[in-house]
């Protein structure tokens, strides 16, 4: 950060300006009470799959239409298959739930409705903020509560610029980990509820502006405030002085506050993902991931991942590249980190990097890994891994427990630390004269593990170079090639919430990556 | 105090606009946040640790940005007054007793070069040191130190290797020795550079430290000389292969901190800051020996999980008047402060 940023910075925390802009909706009001009284109604029945599909799109939509100042009827919120899912369940609810048919139907022909009026009122009050000669605007940062509205919004303004209703301004759009990186300005316009942002405090507690204008349904009433960090402190965190609020709308519904609906994104990770009862099952915790993307990974003690540590410089020869692509512990992984993923895909991709390094040989390898895992793990099947890790001390085993023995037979686990503990495996599972073979070829495989990381993080490193980082802060994903067809297409991708949802999956398959489907 | 950051100036080297223009170097005098940092250092610097017990300050901050690197140069700036003109009676003294052969270091200029000490000259008291092994042709070529520049001469961490013919070409130690000897003010720069010890063990992000230490100019006084904060902070990261340091940097919010905390270098020195709430909540534990200094940038994800435990701390030990004395300097908006003194066996 320049020094003069730095400065802006300070001279905001002297104290930032907000104006509050309430809009009334009367049909989208209505249309999240409804959904809100269905739910109630359905109680524990929202959960069975005929509520499913149909209850998420409703939520999607009551979720994200009151932060995105997109048309009601854009595609962000719902789109037309979606409304086909909505129609045909509406059609099929009369026999499955007749009692739910009122509820239901109102949800839907309110949203059709909206559907077809298309006009988002957050967008037409901040094209009239905007345009007014009250306000005087400057540089202009939109703040949106995800990166998957910025094209459109930043489109619009645009379209409005030219046909003359708003003055030419400098403005950026960008969601809330980006702020760290851009450019302060003079006045941020941050649309939806404040509480959105209950998790991201620095929006206000580190401002890039003076002046903030909240544009938010009058139904949430909510307003921003910041504390004192530390009980008993001296100094302050920026003080804020309420700039009064402005009503838009018709004075049609009764004022109340309503609760902020929850993402319904963070709920996927409730559904259970299939295993096969031959697959080695670890448990697995769910990250949501930007761009409405997810990904499970290794809950299990020290498994790590790749991430990146994005800045806006060429790295120079004095850089610590291990801070710049970490190999880090899951379970410190934090919200803003930036994962390195498997596009759209399940399974680790260092080892398919390290079966490139291994040739041709690789397959064979594995299967010779395979073949003493696979006799270990039948005597545990036959007998228990208590009885087992006692037979390995017997024969010389330095380290056998019956977590170790969990570890040995694992497919992503190659060796043995200790050579003893590898002979009495070999003595046990009755491979003993190929003990010599089998640990080499452990070995080899170990090695090229190794290397493979070691060419990961050099690759990654250098198509980190031409990656523009100030797209990727902006969006918080970006797609990366390595110069490997086994390992394909990567992404680069921002955490948005690493959830206490856990559950056993297959362990080949993490990390899991995926896209939630509505 | 005040005259020292007054002093202080941020330096924008010239500058190309990239048609043909350029914008002349010009100085700006520090901000009141940037002047608030650097004082932080110099009271902290002022500072004893009562009987068991060790000082931990915490600052939360709106950026993480060059906030540690002003406070450590603060902190350096501070001891360095201590180094006088006394320690060259102590220091000769301790050289005239060497065992033969002990490996040394001394100045030549701004390099250091390797030598061996070979004995003490009682008459003249001279220190006699040789610098190469010397050839079949020519013999070793050997040095005489007197007591006043007897502080060029150092013991040296490593086992040196002498050259044998003629003396080995050094390594450049200050970058900018006129803006370390015009920050020194009153101190001399040789016996700064020889007595210097690490003061500070920073746990944070080494790639922004070092360009916030080195890239970032300054330039101090009225005598237009430029430099950079690590002339005088003299960090180093990873290992100790030179002699005296201010600043060690424990990279990536200060993984490794088991390993390191236990090397004597680093347990002598007199703060840890904590710079960003990741190094604190991770690695706090390694370092109960040591004040602390808590750097908690609001804009972290694990801010809030830091401001928790803090208040846990504030409330099991007792608030310190420290934060009162901080407060005293102009705390400027945004920047919240609290201290609290932990009982060792805490």
């Amino acid at each position: 950060m320049e020094l003069t940023e730095q400065t802006i910075l300070y001279r905001n925390c002297n104290g930032i300006k907000v104006k509050n802009h309430r809009v009334r909706q009367g049909k989208l009001h209505s249309l999240s009470r409804s959904i809100s009284k269905l739910r109630r109604a359905l109680g524990e029945s929202e959960h069975e799959l005929f509520w499913h599909r149909p209850l998420r799109i409703l939520r999607y939509y009551q979720f994200n239409s009151i932060w995105a100042p997109v048309p009601l009827n854009d595609p962000l919120l719902i789109d037309h298959d979606q409304m086909g899912v909505l129609h045909e369940a509406l059609e099929k609810v009369v026999q499955t739930y007749p009692n739910q048919v009122k509820n239901f139907k109102e949800c839907c022909d309110l949203l059709q409705e909206l559907y077809y009026s298309g006009a988002n009122p957050l967008y037409n009050c901040m094209i009239e903020l905007l345009s007014s000669d009250t306000f005087p605007i400057g540089s202009l940062l939109v703040l949106l509560h995800k990166p998957r509205a910025q094209e459109t919004v930043s489109e619009a303004i645009k379209f409005s610029i030219s046909r003359g209703e708003i003055p030419n301004i400098e403005f950026d759009i960008v969601t809330a980990p980006a702020l760290k990186s851009v450019q302060a300005a003079k006045t941020m316009l941050l649309f939806g509820p404040v509480s959105l942002y209950e998790k991201r405090r620095y929006v206000f507690s580190s401002p890039k502006v003076g002046y903030f204008h909240t544009i938010n349904y009058a139904w949430f009433n909510d307003r921003v405030m910041i504390e004192n960090d530390f009980n008993g402190s001296l100094g302050s965190p920026p003080q804020i002085k309420d700039d009064g609020h402005i009503m838009y709308g018709e004075d049609t519904e009764t004022l109340v506050t309503e609760e902020v609906p929850s993402d319904p994104v963070l709920e996927v990770s409730t559904e259970r993902v299939d295993v096969s009862s031959t697959e080695a099952v670890v448990t697995a915790r769910f990250f949501l991931l930007e761009g409405d993307n997810a990904v499970w990974l290794d809950d299990s003690e020290n498994k790590k991942s790749y991430v990146i540590n994005p800045i806006q410089r060429r790295p120079d020869s004095h850089y610590d590249v291990s801070e710049y692509i970490e190999k880090r512990d899951n379970d410190k992984i934090e919200e803003g980190d930036y994962l390195i993923l498997r596009h759209r895909g399940t399974g680790d991709y260092i080892s398919d990097y390290a079966n490139s390094i291994l040739g041709e040989s690789a397959v064979r390898m594995r299967g010779l890994q395979e073949l003493w895992k696979e006799r270990l793990r039948g005597l545990v099947e036959e007998s228990s891994t208590i009885e087992v890790s006692v037979k390995l001390l017997d024969l010389g085993s330095k380290l056998a427990n019956e977590s170790n023995l969990r570890n040995w037979m694992s497919s992503d686990n190659i060796k043995t630390l200790y050579r003893e503990d590898y002979k009495a495996i070999m003595i046990l599972v009755e491979l003993e004269d190929r003990e010599e073979e089998l640990w080499k070829n452990a070995v080899k495989i170990n090695n090229a593990h190794r290397q493979a990381g070691q060419q990961i993080r050099h690759e990654l490193f250098k198509v980190m170079s031409s990656l523009n980082v100030l797209k990727l802060l902006k969006t918080g994903i970006a797609e990366i090639h390595l110069d490997d067809e086994n390992v394909g297409s990567l992404v680069i991708i921002r955490v948005v919430e690493p959830t206490e949802h856990r559950q056993k999956m297959a362990r080949s398959m993490l990390p899991f990556f995926s896209s939630i489907e509505i | 105090m005040e005259e020292f950051v007054d002093k202080l100036y941020f330096h924008h080297p010239e500058e190309s606009t990239g048609v043909g223009e350029t914008i002349p170097a010009n100085n700006e005098p520090l901000r009141s946040w940037a002047k608030f940092f650097v004082s932080v250092g110099l009271k902290l610097a002022e500072q004893d640790n009562p009987n068991g017990t060790r000082e931990s300050l915490v600052i939360s901050v709106p950026s993480r940005n060059l906030a540690a690197s002003l406070i450590t140069f603060g902190l350096i700036k501070g001891i360095s007054g201590h180094f006088d003109e006394a320690y060259l009676d102590e220091h000769h003294k301790r050289l005239s007793k060497l065992p033969i052969g002990t490996s040394l270091s001394f100045r030549v200029g701004n390099d250091y070069k390797p030598a061996e000490f070979v004995r003490f000259d009682p008459k003249t008291d001279a220190i006699i040191v040789k610098t190469t092994h010397g050839s079949t042709k020519s013999g070793a070529i050997e040095r005489h130190f007197y007591k006043p520049s007897c502080d060029k001469l150092q013991l040296s961490d490593t086992e040196v290797q002498l050259p044998i013919g003629t003396e080995k070409k050094g390594k450049r130690i200050v970058t900018h020795p006129n803006f370390l000897k015009a920050v020194l003010e009153k101190t001399n720069s040789d016996i700064y550079i020889s007595n210097l010890q690490p003061q500070t063990v920073i746990l944070g992000r080494k790639n922004l430290l070092i360009e916030e230490m080195t890239n970032e100019h300054f330039s101090f006084g009225s005598e237009n000389v430029t430099g950079c904060l690590d002339d005088l902070i003299r960090l180093r990261s990873g290992g100790f292969r030179s002699l005296n340091f201010g600043a060690f940097i424990i990279p990536r919010d200060g993984d490794g901190s088991k390993r390191f905390s236990k090397f004597p270098a680093l347990q002598r020195a007199n703060y840890v800051i904590f710079d960003g709430p990741k190094s604190f909540l991770y690695w706090r534990r390694d370092w109960l020996e040591h004040n602390w200094i808590v750097l908690l940038s609001r804009t972290e994800t694990s801010f809030q999980e830091a401001a928790i435990d803090i208040n846990e701390q504030v409330a099991r030990n007792e608030r310190s008047e420290l934060m009162d004395e901080i407060a005293g300097l102009g705390t400027p908006g945004g920047i919240e402060l609290i201290s609290f003194s932990r009982k060792l066996w805490n």
